[in-house]
């Protein structure tokens, strides 16, 4: 009984660790600094959901839905939520080039003040699309790190643009499961 | 003279045919203007009409009732609407729901089944809609009225071309008749625009501190599965979708747009500064493609058009050929409106809302709403 | 105000399909306009 206890204990400890390690083993934790500036690229609604997240992992965070280079000071880390939406976009008054001028302008603020870039995509499968897809694959680029809901990755889209060029991806099932890599991602 | 007399006598007879079709068709028409009971639990402290809020809406069809479950310790105020379109049955089967099985505990609870009343008294054109839904329950079917959309153009008439609503948004000519179009209301205004005049009273003397609105929409419209929030109430809606995907429910977000006006997740959070909610569940009967409009395509939610198009990737859900029945769509509901308040008592525990007997969101899902309603009379 | 011309309206195209019943010879022609006149009647009484 007690054998099969441990057994189970190790095969529950072990699936865990499968669902938060990294897709290719690379370094994921500790690896940004406090405090964040939490920003969307796309003005989707998902931005406040990482603001609870962070909120939740006890993280010094600033959310600025349209955040720009003048509110990177004092900030040691840019987490950028992926995914645009329309009505977020009209809602805001952007259209898709202006919201990407902005996010591109803030990603060369942040590069510049050697702020590194976390990215997270939370929408899933339905906050995917040849606009977001385009925004994505300019911005991950960039990145020294991502963490994405599986369903948004259902084609590989986020692997083949983070394997070669050996960014750190991490995968979670639900929304509520990106609060534990978020956590670990920052000293 | 015979000449004319024979067609003549069958004219006659063809009037008597139209008078005999209108008096049948003409009843079956009245039968909508009858609100089906609801059989509140025993926690209902106090029943108003809408038009205590406000009295001209008194003796018009724009007059509702409104059920409130007072607790016995101090909280915040719910408010729940149901039946804001009548033609989107999880709201008021949702409201009813609550209204047949809560008890107070903390805090108030105020529920409308039937916002727009008069859009129950009739069903939209060209639709082939049928006028009511059967909702199995175990000593029998329960009937309730499958409406439109829109105010009854016996009510409201004429739409003008282009309506400017009381927000100050250009919207087409029919969206006057359209409650969720109409906040904040004009107390002088359109029938509708009075019932959403009541609606803010309610708000306003009541004291809600947060108000849901029950909705659903067709499969292949983008906002759906949804949580709409007001800027308001975007960390509590965060922390609702939190707790609904820990539950198993997929539901997304979906912020309230600033230049969208008229709307109840826009209009109660400005004017009446409360937390605004909006809450959508995919509804087949609702949508563009499905087959033949029935009362089991409202309850069961079977279409294979749905579940085709579902295939193909048109859709903003998974339809499969197992429907989305209403008892998913209510539990949906149930599930996000108990997350909300786990999300306000955590957020702003002095405005907490609490009350029991409300059936558990999966066992909805399992046993059918019937199973949680009073038994028909 | 708009209502009474509305019935109004509505009450003179009924008369007229009414005239219309009664000057047609063949049943099918009297059988046409007997429906068309009962969704007149239908909204002349604001049955809806």
């Amino acid at each position: 009984m007690k054998k099969k206890c441990m057994v189970s204990a190790i095969l529950i400890g072990f699936s865990w660790a499968l669902l938060t390690i990294p897709a290719r083993g690379q370094e994921t934790a500790g690896i940004f600094e406090q405090p964040l500036l939490i920003t969307s690229a796309g003005q989707n609604a998902e931005v406040q959901i990482v603001a609870v997240l962070a909120k939740r992992a006890g993280l010094n965070y600033t959310l600025s839905k349209q955040a720009t280079a003048a509110d990177l000071e004092n900030m040691k880390t840019l987490v950028l939520v992926l995914g645009a939406s329309l009505k977020g976009l009209g809602a805001a008054g952007l259209d898709m080039d202006k919201e990407r001028e902005r996010v591109m302008a803030l990603i060369t603020a942040a590069q510049k003040a050697q702020v590194p870039l976390l990215c997270l995509h939370l929408g899933g499968e339905t906050r995917r699309g040849p606009q977001t897809d385009d925004l994505i694959a300019e911005v991950l680029l960039l990145a020294k790190m991502v963490i994405v809901v599986k369903s948004g990755n259902g084609d590989g889209f986020f692997t083949k643009l983070c394997q070669p060029r050996n960014i750190p991806l991490v995968e979670v099932e639900k929304t509520a499961d990106v609060q534990i890599p978020l956590q670990k991602a920052f000293k | 003279m015979n000449r004319i007399k024979a067609p003549a006598l069958s004219a006659a007879f063809f009037l008597f045919l139209t008078g005999i079709l209108c008096y049948f068709s003409g009843r079956s028409f009245r039968t909508m203007h009858r609100s089906e009971t609801v059989f509140p639990s025993v926690g209902l402290t106090d029943t108003h009409q809408l038009s205590d809020y406000f009295p001209p809406l008194k003796n018009t069809h724009g007059d509702t009732e409104v059920y409130i479950f007072r607790g016995m310790e101090k909280g915040g105020n719910l408010l729940v609407l149901g039946g804001t379109h009548p033609n989107e049955p999880a709201g008021l089967m949702t409201a009813v729901l609550l209204i047949e099985n809560i008890r107070g505990k903390r805090g108030n609870v105020i529920i409308v089944p039937r916002a727009n009343s008069s859009g129950f008294t009739h069903s939209d054109p060209q639709e082939g809609n049928p006028q009511r839904f059967e909702v199995p329950t175990p000593a029998g079917p329960r009937l309730f009225r499958l409406g439109s959309r829109l105010t009854n153009p016996v009510d409201q008439w004429p739409d003008p071309a282009i309506y400017i609503n009381p927000a100050g948004q250009k919207l087409s000519g029919n969206e006057v008749r359209n409650l969720n179009r109409c906040y904040p209301g004009r107390a002088n205004g359109f029938l509708t625009e009075r019932i959403a005049f009541a609606i803010m009273e309610l708000i306003r003397r009541e004291r809600v501190d947060i108000g849901i609105d029950l909705h659903e929409s067709a499969p292949e419209y983008p906002v759906i599965n949804a949580i709409v929030f007001h800027e308001n109430s975007s960390e509590l809606a965060a922390l609702a979708l939190l707790e609904l995907q820990a539950e198993g429910f997929d539901i997304r977000l979906e912020a309230s747009p600033v230049n969208l006006r008229g709307l109840s997740h826009r209009e109660w959070g400005d004017h009446a500064g409360i937390k605004a909610i909006l809450l959508e569940t995919p509804n087949a009967s609702h949508g563009r493609l499905k087959g033949k409009p029935s009362s089991s395509l409202i309850v069961d939610g079977k279409d294979k058009f749905y579940a085709k198009a579902s295939r193909l990737g048109w859709l903003f859900v998974p339809y499969g050929e197992e429907g989305i029945p209403l008892s998913l769509r209510v539990a949906r509901h149930l599930a996000a409106l108990k997350a909300l308040l786990g999300g306000l008592a955590e957020l702003e525990p002095e405005k907490a809302v609490e009350f029991e007997g409300m059936p558990l969101p999966s066992e909805v899902q399992k046993k059918g709403v019937g199973a949680f309603l009073h038994p028909p009379t | 105000m708009l209502r009474i011309f509305y019935h109004l309206i509505v009450l003179y195209l009924s008369f007229h399909l009414l005239w219309h019943l009664f000057r047609q010879k063949k049943p099918w022609s009297q059988a046409g306009a007997a429906l068309v006149l009962t969704l007149f009647l239908l909204r002349l009484f604001l049955i809806k």
